[in-house]
């Protein structure tokens, strides 16, 4: 018979590993002003081959409201779990059931 | 930031090419050769195309598609397959069920593709006989190339990360397991 382990179910808690952080934080280039944006705003096309692609980081070319986004998925997921743990059997009887 | 209208849909194109440079450089070289000079309109155009290259997705014509959906394509990369051979190695490690990576990494598609982006309909999760993922992925009306491809950049960058993090750790069981070996014997 399968039984919860509550020291192992903590052990995997406190093992859990450093959240990775894949989205930057905007930051404007004035290399990409330059070379991108003011020619799009003449209506000029610009050339990606002629961009110096290890002047641009991520960063840069991240939106300003990208990370915020991403903020509010990761809320919301946490909303989902919160909502899906309160109608476990458990909770619905209001004592304690596993530990 | 940059003032310019699209300026948005302008950065999340750069930032797919980004990723091209840093992780895919063959397919980056190959779309410069193919680009060249570009306006927003071509950024636009050719998004479609490079998610193609880069996702192995046979993209359907959106014209072509019946009811709500918008189109399709089917995700494949290698950093899906990679994930699922690591889990197999480290549940044969740890004798956890290979079906909790499954999970996980359905989570991870479903947080990056459908949560970001906005712009599915519906997806299905497919493994074939030798334990590969398909994922064909049906577009909403609010489909957006840009969003939707910034998104799947977001997965494979994501999965870099963990397949990285998932092969240090079978790293470190397998030193384990040879060091009880050794002493044993």
């Amino acid at each position: 018979m399968i039984q919860f382990n509550f020291e192992q179910f903590s052990r995997a808690m406190h093992s859990a590993p450093e959240p990775t952080r894949i989205i930057t934080r905007a930051e404007y280039s004035e290399y990409l002003q330059k070379e991108v944006f003011d020619k799009l705003k003449r209506d000029e096309p610009f050339n990606l081959k002629e961009l110096d692609w290890d002047a641009i980081q991520f960063c840069h070319v991240t939106p300003a409201w990208y990370e915020q986004w991403y903020r509010t998925a990761e809320k919301d997921w946490a909303k989902g779990l919160c909502s899906l743990l309160k109608r476990t059997p458990s909770n619905m009887c209001k004592q304690r059931v596993f530990f | 930031m940059y003032d310019y209208d699209y300026e948005n849909e302008v950065l999340l194109a750069l930032r797919t090419f980004k990723y091209l440079q840093v992780y895919e450089p063959v397919v980056f070289q190959a779309m410069l050769k193919e680009l060249g000079s570009v306006d927003f309109d071509a950024l636009y155009d050719n998004m479609v195309f490079i998610l193609e290259e880069v996702f192995d997705s046979p993209y359907t014509d959106p014209e072509l598609d019946e009811d709500y959906c918008y189109g399709m394509l089917y995700l494949e990369h290698r950093t899906l397959d990679e994930f699922l051979d690591l889990s197999v190695q480290y549940c044969d490690l740890t004798g956890v069920s290979p079906a909790v990576f499954r999970k996980k990494l359905q989570d991870i598609i479903l947080f990056h593709v459908c949560d970001i982006t906005e712009s599915v309909y519906d997806l299905e999760f497919r493994y074939d006989d030798v334990g590969q993922l398909c994922v064909p992925i049906w577009f909403a009306e609010s489909f957006d190339v840009m969003v939707f491809s910034s998104g799947l950049v977001d997965l494979a960058m994501y999965l870099q990360e963990e397949n990285k993090r998932l092969q240090a750790q079978i790293s470190a069981l397998q030193s384990e397991t040879e060091t009880i070996w050794r002493e044993a014997a």
